[in-house]
């Protein structure tokens, strides 16, 4: 039997179970909901619709896999991304194989060639090329240097998710000091996604106060903060960002700059959340079923937290999980710049300080695709953003 | 028509109540223009009846009507209210704790129940909150049987309870919005045109309701506010006309609809659609011309006399007063120069 037959039938047959799997998730569903429809919270609304949006579930499984990465970090990498080897600089990726020309056959088990380095004593130039007569065969949890798992002294361990046993594997090659770029980045996304995060969760609380405030209250205070607001977003941001992190000193750890990054971004950052709120805030104030609870008596604390913030807070989460990508573009502009976090600090900003020089990037462009992490990243939070804003307006078709 | 048992005990005076909104430009709030929204209304409702406030859109029939619960400040007048023990308070100059109290026993019923319900919030909680709020209730198990209770009064299962407003149609919702205005034993009612928002095959069981509900609740007071007066026609005691913030007419529906005295009531009856093609047909057709006045820049003399067929030279120079020309057992007044002269069609 050929290969390609075999393939076939494979095919067709995953084919059928998923769609099989497929039409039974359907029934179930509808299922659920003919009976739960009318007692279902607007929470569970929401939540059935967005698992209807495939983009924004895939995306949400693919935003899942990059944290988890973050997460574990130290088991996902294969080395430490501090570990280098002088003598491989720049070593070009190991395309993982199942095939292998020199034999004729087909492996089971993915392989890369090891990379070995050779140097032409005319030019002083240095050339990697892989070795085909060994193989390195990729294993799922090998033994590794030891590590402590995001730093608690009692999850030390050497298990990584993958390597390989005699030998190195360098999937998205080595940078310019011989470092493993995949293990970077995969480190790196720890700090670029929490900038994320945390710039939000920061431009939150002061958007919601700041707009809240604006929108409930109205007035002149009202008028005060819009002006603040636009004087804010009439600043350029590059030279504002690089004036406020030259103020930053040399001599402070990297934790301290860290937070200061998330500081400056979300400065910018409030400002969006704020108009939101307070766009939402007086747009509620007029709504009927506000009125109605406010002429039941209801206190204005009541007010905006039984009736204003729930009908306006998935709103807000899907615009916040829409500016997150802002933030971690922010961060990597910052980086790349150099202003921000500067290395030993790793994040994805930071790896693409590497891919500056044009001499580097025609040699090694590997050194590009910690933009390519951004880049999906971005994508995902995106997706997500809009999958959970269709979900949580009413007027779409459940 | 119902008998006038009731009439002798006024539960609402309106005197003299204005509403002007002023709007302002600029940072000074610099005021640049006033709209009399009501412009001197004074009525009086007795307890049990049935007052309807109809009139176009932007008339001020609404403002009217959430000025009397100080849902709009009002800018001057009064309105003397008599509590449960006869002694009347003016609405207008209570504290704000006294106006809170007061709106347990004065409600609002609102125009679109797909704005006015909590979509967050089930219905039981929807019914509950001015229950709760107030604390008129003790205890989940009580709250639960009084919500019970007022959604058999407005013919609801009580099993719906625990769903979501989606759940429901409109005219379904607007009962769930009665019951909650119904929850803390109010003695009247501001309907706030009720059933515009609504299909018209279930306006009539809305009605129909409220009208059930008045015979019900002993002395339950209703003003409704509403802009067709064939909704209005079954529903209401007497019946008073606005046009532009001022009341036109007031008279009892009868008398209002038989020989209408203002010929803006004229308009109004012939603008009402008419089922029986055969009566239809027999019909003087009034069709005014041009838009209700902008009450930021009301026209000279009587408001009305641009739209107006027998408008003459005295309406553009000279206001008509509201005058009573009713006997002392059919009170009824109108504002028009000409309500005696004029014969105005009316119908059976």
């Amino acid at each position: 039997m050929s290969f390609r037959s075999i393939w076939r039938k494979l095919d067709n047959a995953f084919y059928a179970l998923t769609e099989r799997r497929r039409t039974k998730r359907q029934e179930k569903l509808i299922e659920k909901k003919s009976g739960q429809l009318e007692f279902a919270s607007q929470w569970q609304l929401i939540r059935w619709k967005f698992a209807r949006h495939k983009l924004a579930m895939f995306a949400l499984g693919v935003m899942t896999m990059l944290f988890l990465m973050a997460i574990f970090a130290e088991f996902v990498a294969p080395y430490n991304p501090r570990a280098f080897r002088e003598d491989f600089a720049t070593a070009p990726p190991q395309r993982p194989r199942l095939y292998c020309p020199e034999e004729g056959r087909w492996y089971a088990r993915p392989f890369v060639y090891p990379i070995v380095r050779d140097f032409d004593e005319d030019t002083w130039a240095v050339t990697f090329e892989e070795d085909r007569s060994e193989k390195l065969f990729i294993r799922l949890f090998v033994r590794g240097s030891t590590y402590r798992l995001m730093n608690i002294a009692f999850l030390e361990s050497d298990l990584r998710l993958f390597g390989v046993e005699d030998g190195v594997i360098s999937l998205m090659g080595n940078d310019t000091r011989g470092r493993d770029l995949f293990s970077r980045i995969v480190f790196g996304a720890r700090i670029s996604l929490s900038v994320g995060l945390l710039g939000i969760a920061i431009s939150f609380v002061i958007g919601i106060i700041m707009g809240g405030i604006s929108g409930y209250f109205g007035g002149t205070v009202d008028v005060v903060i819009q002006r603040i607001i636009e004087a804010i977003k009439a600043i350029p941001t590059i030279p504002l960002w690089m004036a406020l992190s030259v103020a930053l000193p040399i001599h402070w750890p990297l934790l301290r700059v860290y937070f200061f990054v998330v500081l400056i971004l979300s400065i910018i950052g409030w400002t969006g959340v704020a108009r939101v709120v307070r766009g939402k805030f007086l747009s509620l104030r007029t709504e009927d079923f506000v009125k109605a609870a406010e002429l039941d008596g209801a206190s204005n604390w009541r007010l905006i937290w039984r009736y204003m913030l729930p009908s306006f807070y998935s709103y807000v989460i899907a615009r916040l999980t829409l500016e997150v990508p802002s933030m971690i573009l922010g961060e990597t502009a910052l980086s790349f710049l150099g202003l921000g976090l500067q290395p030993p600090a790793i994040s994805w900003g930071v790896l693409l300080q590497d891919a500056q020089h044009v001499r580097v990037m025609a040699n090694a462009p590997w050194l590009l695709i910690p933009g390519v992490f951004v880049f999906v990243a971005i994508l995902t939070f995106n997706f997500v953003g809009d999958g959970l804003r269709d979900a949580a307006d009413p007027y779409s078709n459940v | 028509m119902k008998d006038n048992e009731h009439t002798a005990r006024p539960i609402v005076e309106v005197r003299g109540l204005r509403k002007y909104f002023e709007s302002t430009r600029g940072l000074l709030r610099k005021t640049v223009g006033t709209v009399k929204a009501v412009d001197d209304v004074s009525f009086t409702i007795n307890e049990g009846e049935t007052l309807a406030l109809v009139g176009e859109s932007g008339c001020g029939k609404t403002t009217t009507g959430r000025c009397m619960i100080r849902a709009v400040e009002p800018t001057d007048g009064k309105i003397l209210y008599s509590l449960d023990n006869g002694n009347p308070v003016d609405i207008t100059s209570l504290s704000k704790e006294a106006v809170r109290r007061l709106r347990r026993k004065i409600r609002l019923v609102f125009q679109d129940p797909y704005s006015s319900l909590n979509p967050r919030m089930t219905v039981f909680q929807i019914i509950a909150e001015p229950l709760i709020i107030n604390k008129l209730i003790k205890g989940t198990g009580a709250a639960r049987d009084r919500v019970a209770e007022l959604l058999r009064m407005v013919r609801l299962d009580p099993s719906l309870m625990d769903r979501y407003p989606h759940a429901f149609s409109g005219g379904q919702r607007q009962r769930i919005a009665i019951a909650r205005a119904l929850a803390p034993n109010p003695r009247f009612l501001i309907a706030d045109e009720p059933v515009s928002a609504l299909d018209v095959s279930v306006q009539a069981q809305v009605l129909n309701l409220l009208k059930e509900l008045q015979h019900k609740l002993e002395g339950l007071t209703y003003l409704f506010v509403a802009h067709n007066l064939s909704v209005v026609k079954y529903q209401s005691d007497r019946i008073a006309i606005m046009y532009v913030g001022k009341i036109v007419e007031l008279a009892e529906t009868e008398q209002l609809f038989t020989q209408p005295l203002h010929p803006y009531t004229e308009a109004l009856i012939a603008a009402a659609p008419e089922p029986d093609p055969r009566v239809a047909r027999t019909k003087k057709r009034v069709v005014l011309a041009g838009d209700v006045a902008n009450p930021a820049d009301p026209p000279s003399g009587c408001y009305f006399h641009p739209r107006c067929p027998y408008a003459r030279e005295i309406c553009r120079t000279t206001e008509p007063e509201l005058r009573n020309l009713g006997t002392p057992e059919q009170p009824r007044s109108v504002a028009c120069h000409f309500a005696h002269e004029l014969s105005l069609q009316g119908i059976q």
